[in-house]
């Protein structure tokens, strides 16, 4: 493989994604409701709690009886404190992990998918461009984006959430090891699965739509995660997201190992 | 590009394509010459793109082979070198919309590997060559549908190759944009020396552009050849017929049974006041019908008649096509 053509694919998706408007407004708006909305929430709840009419009655130590993992961050803390950095700096967290994996879905089903539907992939494929650089470029495409994307609104996120929780701590709470080991493992292992399932469901079907649908599937087990933290069941601690990073990595392994042997360019025109 | 100096650009040889029980394309044989404009005419699904995709290595071939420049596409490591032999311009105008005209053909050059001190030059003249020059860094996504096609074709050319498949070059154009891409195919395989295989159903496309045609239909090749000899194919007499009708200044001395007896290959002969119409045998082909013509004439003019007008009829490639797949179609 000429890592050289791989970046020529990667670079013409990339001119291509900056053209688009269609491909730019979904990208940007959950990150933007993220990095702004996520922080207010989590001070203005525990301000509710304790200031408000009815809130106020309600006792702060019942909401946070935190599972041991979170206990061992907040020690030292105020109970306002502990609420605010959990809800900050832990169970937001999650969220996180949906930004590269709906970002890379929607590039990936655009690259790949897309440009079955805009019937431009027959020329692409006809060039003396080999299989392999074609998926590396495309995935490059996908992927490059959408972990910028997702660094950009973390940075933004960590930005506004020290800047309102700043007086309450008198330090800045992120990052800490949480949301450095989504960054640096959980979120390129999503965007990868994400774009992976589009390669695959790119080669079966003409359509955008359905592959973003079937990538989409994956964020099934980010709302378990969100659900699992609400109930109780489960909490992103350090363990948990080093266990989420070890089961990515395996599924990452098969989608692209599945991903590689179904791009071909017979496979890809034969669903034209 | 190089080439390999025997044989012929193109030739498949008993080739087959089937996908799952469907047979798309059934023992298909031809050879297509270096220079020459030849047409794979058909119906659609007949079989014309999965040929023109099997040729530019995009499909593999169930049966038989195709070899491209001396160079079989059955053999992966040929794939690369047989696509920049080739430059494709596949059915509908394909190109990247979000890109500038620029962008779409350098992005191209790129992926054929030209130099890069090449590229820019390279595409300018293909930009002025196609009329493109005064919108190179407009988005195509503001072309008409004829721009984007000639964008598409200039795409093809960008890497210079010996061979241009063609799959339906005016389909869904307006008739002008029709006429200006078929003018500049016309121009392309001409200056160019290109070998051009143009893959349409339309028909008068393909009577002004092409050299030779092959009429396929459900994967198989019913006829192929020149237009004459193809038209030697005609099952049906609908359109086969060659006619002539001739305007004298005088008929004196001109009557049927003079015709009839004197004039080879005339089947029926009718004298119309000043005109005169004759009708062929069915036995004759197209060049022959030329031959008998021009004996005709000097017959009259030794019997003292004044010509002022002939006027030639014969089968169009339409009607040869008309009768050989259709009678196919039904036959099937």
């Amino acid at each position: 493989m000429n890592f050289q053509n791989a970046m020529l694919v990667f670079g013409k998706d990339w001119l291509e994604i900056k053209q688009s408007k269609q491909l730019l407004v979904p990208i940007f708006v959950l990150p933007v409701l993220m990095v702004v909305a996520l922080p207010v929430i989590a001070v203005q709840i525990p301000v509710l709690l304790i200031s408000g009419n009815g809130a106020g009655n309600v006792p702060l130590s019942s909401t946070l009886t935190l599972p041991f993992e979170i206990s061992a961050l907040t020690v030292g803390m105020t109970a306002k404190q502990a609420f605010v950095y959990s809800m900050s700096a832990v169970f937001f967290a999650p969220f996180t992990m949906l930004v590269p994996l709906i970002v890379s879905s929607i590039i990936s089903s655009d690259s790949f998918a897309g440009e079955k539907e805009r019937k431009t992939v027959e020329a692409l494929l006809a060039s003396p461009l080999s299989d392999m650089e074609l998926l590396v470029g495309k995935t490059l495409a996908s992927f490059v984006p959408a972990m910028l994307v997702t660094v950009v609104s973390f940075a933004i996120y960590a930005g506004v959430t020290d800047y309102l929780d700043y007086p309450m701590f008198g330090y800045a709470i992120l990052p800490n090891f949480i949301w450095i080991l989504i960054l640096v493992g959980i979120a390129p292992a999503f965007a990868i699965a994400a774009t992976g399932m589009t390669v695959i469901i790119s080669t079966r079907t003409s359509g955008t739509r359905e592959a973003q649908q079937v990538s989409g599937l994956l964020v099934i087990p980010i709302i378990g995660l969100l659900f699992g933290q609400t109930t109780g069941v489960i909490l992103l601690g350090v363990n948990t997201l080093l266990i989420v990073l070890g089961v990515m990595i395996v599924l990452d392994y098969i989608i692209l190992r599945i991903g590689v042997r179904l791009f071909n360019r017979e496979r890809i025109l034969s669903k034209l | 590009m190089t080439q390999s100096l025997e044989g012929p650009a193109i030739e498949l040889k008993h080739l087959g394509k089937s996908f799952g029980p469907f047979r798309a394309i059934d023992d298909v044989s031809l050879a297509i010459e270096k220079g020459e404009v030849f047409g794979l005419l058909g119906p659609n699904g007949a079989g014309k793109t999965t040929t023109m995709r099997i040729i530019s290595c995009l499909l593999a071939p169930t049966d038989g082979d195709v070899i491209v420049e001396g160079k079989s596409v059955r053999v992966d490591q040929n794939r690369v070198s047989i696509s920049k032999e080739i430059g494709l311009l596949t059915e509908s105008p394909n190109v990247y919309e979000r890109l500038t005209a620029e962008q779409n053909l350098i992005f191209f050059a790129r992926a054929y590997g030209i130099p890069e001190r090449e590229i820019e030059s390279r595409v300018r003249s293909l930009l002025q060559e196609f009329d493109l020059d005064s919108r190179r860094e407009e988005r195509a996504v503001s072309f008409s549908k004829g721009m984007k096609q000639k964008l598409a074709i200039a795409r093809a050319l960008v890497h210079r190759p010996s061979i241009l498949l063609l799959d339906e070059p005016t389909a869904s154009l307006d008739a002008e944009s029709a006429r200006t891409i078929r003018s500049q195919i016309s121009e392309t395989a001409k200056g160019g020396g290109h070998t051009v295989l143009l893959s349409t159903h339309n028909l008068d496309d393909a009577s002004r552009l092409c050299n030779r045609v092959a009429f396929i239909n459900r994967g198989k090749i019913l006829a192929s050849g020149s237009e004459s000899e193809v038209s030697s194919l005609m099952k049906h007499s609908r359109g086969k017929t060659n006619r002539l009708a001739i305007t004298l200044v005088s008929s004196n001395g001109i009557s049927p049974e003079f015709l009839s007896k004197n004039l080879t290959g005339v089947e029926t002969a009718k004298i119309d006041g000043k005109n005169i119409e004759l009708v062929f045998e069915d036995r004759y082909s197209n060049e022959d019908f030329d031959f008998l013509t021009s004996k005709v004439i000097s017959a009259l003019v030794a019997n003292g008649a004044q010509i002022t007008g002939v006027v030639q009829s014969k089968p169009s490639l339409e009607d040869i096509y008309l009768d050989i797949v259709g009678v196919a179609t039904k036959e099937n």
